[in-house]
């Protein structure tokens, strides 16, 4: 493929505990040479996440993900030919994993970085064995969601899964995982306080479902800092979880510490595998 | 930040004239737990807003009694949105906000007289040397009385309990890049944050 979804990043308050939660429940691993001051980070041996430190002026959850590509430039220049007024910049050089950041047609931000480019650190420079557990999906909740599907597909090469017919979403993979790309709509907010656009929610791909709530249940009773966040209470509670629900790649949902949204899967990947 | 809100002499007219000349721009019905919003919307780039109307009946609340006066006031609300013109006229024509001169380049000032939004266009270039944030609500505008007491006051809060001290505003190369950012695009004299982080741009 010409590009890999392989790394994604959140903002935490809590960035350590919750680097701790992700390494102790679904046995992610951090980078042998990490760096203390700066972002931790878990990888499943093919994507990596930044838990990274929320600085002033920005909302803690999920913030981008990013691409590593074949050719930088090339995409570079597809991403101009989809729409001119689309842009890249070129990133500090602290980052572990981009080189560039840009955006999509909707505003939605992800970073670039290209194959054996020579500067990657943490996790995307190590060989690390891919993990039982592992990530399968990055959700985007999106106004202009089939443009956004088109912009993917030209620029990164992405091929569309299947999906029923009245399903508004658009799923397309690198061959390993899958962008869920999920219409916005103001009417799915009826019940509950309106979310912005934007990533929405990561997809796990696990061996059991029941088998991770049990280890959940297991890692709360260790050690109670290791929570996820109550899921489906109240009238809104429901709402969210259902708004949640609707996303067709996962059958188990939970949270991080944070409350950022898990979606768990048993489902074999895109090739077919569960590897 | 989340989102604000408008208050509107009609809401009916207002919804009716929303469905007609922005069909894009779509609202709900907000659960009655509320106690400012009637009405969810967004506006043309996704920025969601309530919608209520004076002297509706879920209002509660501050909501309910706010007619007393004080030294220190919210004065603005800076956004970071794609299509900052085109959002500009949306508030004009759809609430009767009017069109304020900012010294802002590329952006939008509209008001009600007290209250302003200033429409910042967002760029991905701006974040060059800083974490990118997405569009949306950036920072809030607060007017005081005397820039000095207001700096001692703040002072004064963090000396006597460090957990409502402001969080650091400007650390680091990073924070140093997004602080210019901020000080360029907004209209205050003096930025700062409040416990958790949300960025505040304070002026006379």
């Amino acid at each position: 493929m010409f590009a890999k979804l392989n790394h994604m990043a959140l903002a935490s308050d809590q960035y350590a505990l919750n680097a701790r939660f992700y390494e102790a429940l679904f046995g992610l691993r951090g980078a042998k040479n990490y760096r203390p001051a700066r972002a931790c980070v878990v990888s499943d041996g093919r994507v990596g996440m930044n838990i990274i430190p929320r600085r002033e002026g920005r909302c803690s959850g999920l913030d981008h993900f990013g691409f590593e590509v074949e050719d930088i430039e090339l995409a570079v220049d597809r991403m101009k030919k989809f729409d001119p007024s689309l842009s890249a910049i070129k990133r500090p050089p602290v980052r572990p994993f981009a080189a560039y950041s840009a955006h999509d047609p909707d505003c939605n931000i992800f970073d670039l970085s290209q194959r054996n480019i020579g500067f990657q650190k943490d996790v995307y420079a190590e060989e690390i064995e891919r993990t039982e557990r592992h990530f399968s999906h990055f959700a985007l909740r999106t106004k202009s969601a089939e443009r956004c599907a088109e912009f993917y597909s030209e620029v990164f090469e992405l091929q569309p899964l299947n999906k029923k017919f009245d399903d508004d979403n658009y799923y397309l993979t690198d061959g390993n995982m899958t962008l869920a790309i999920l219409q916005w709509k103001m009417e799915d907010f009826a019940d509950m306080d309106p979310q912005r656009l934007g990533p929405d929610h990561i997809g796990i791909r696990v061996e059991c479902i029941e088998k991770v709530m049990a280890d959940l249940d297991d890692l709360t009773g260790q050690n109670p800092i290791m929570r996820a966040r109550p899921l489906g209470y109240g009238m809104e509670g429901k709402a969210r979880l259902g708004l949640f629900r609707k996303c067709p790649l996962g059958e188990g949902q939970t949270t991080d510490i944070e409350g950022t949204y898990i979606d768990l899967t048993e489902e074999p990947g895109p090739s077919g595998t569960n590897a | 930040m989340d989102h604000f809100g408008i208050q509107v002499d009609d809401l009916e007219a207002t919804l009716a004239k929303m469905s007609e000349k922005y069909p894009h721009c779509e609202y709900l019905k907000r659960p009655s737990t509320r106690p400012f919003a009637a009405i969810s919307a967004n506006d043309p780039d996704g920025n969601v807003f309530d919608l209520t109307q004076a002297k509706g009946d879920n209002i509660k609340d501050v909501y309910s009694h706010n007619d007393w006066e004080q030294d220190r006031t919210i004065c603005h609300v800076g956004i970071r949105t794609m299509h900052a013109e085109a959002c500009a006229e949306f508030y004009m024509d759809m609430f009767g906000l009017t069109a304020s001169n900012l010294p802002i380049e590329g952006a939008y000032g509209v008001t009600d007289g007290r209250m302003s939004l200033l429409l910042l266009p967002w760029s991905i270039k701006d974040y060059a040397n800083t974490g990118i944030v997405g569009p949306g609500m950036d920072y809030i505008g607060f007017k005081v009385e005397n820039l000095e007491k207001f700096k001692e006051d703040v002072q004064g809060i963090a000396d006597a309990n460090p957990l409502i001290a402001p969080s650091p505003v400007g650390s680091g190369p990073e924070g140093a890049a997004r602080l210019e950012m901020l000080e360029r695009t907004s209209l205050g004299s003096w930025h700062t944050a409040d416990p958790d982080g949300v960025l505040l741009d304070i002026v006379t």
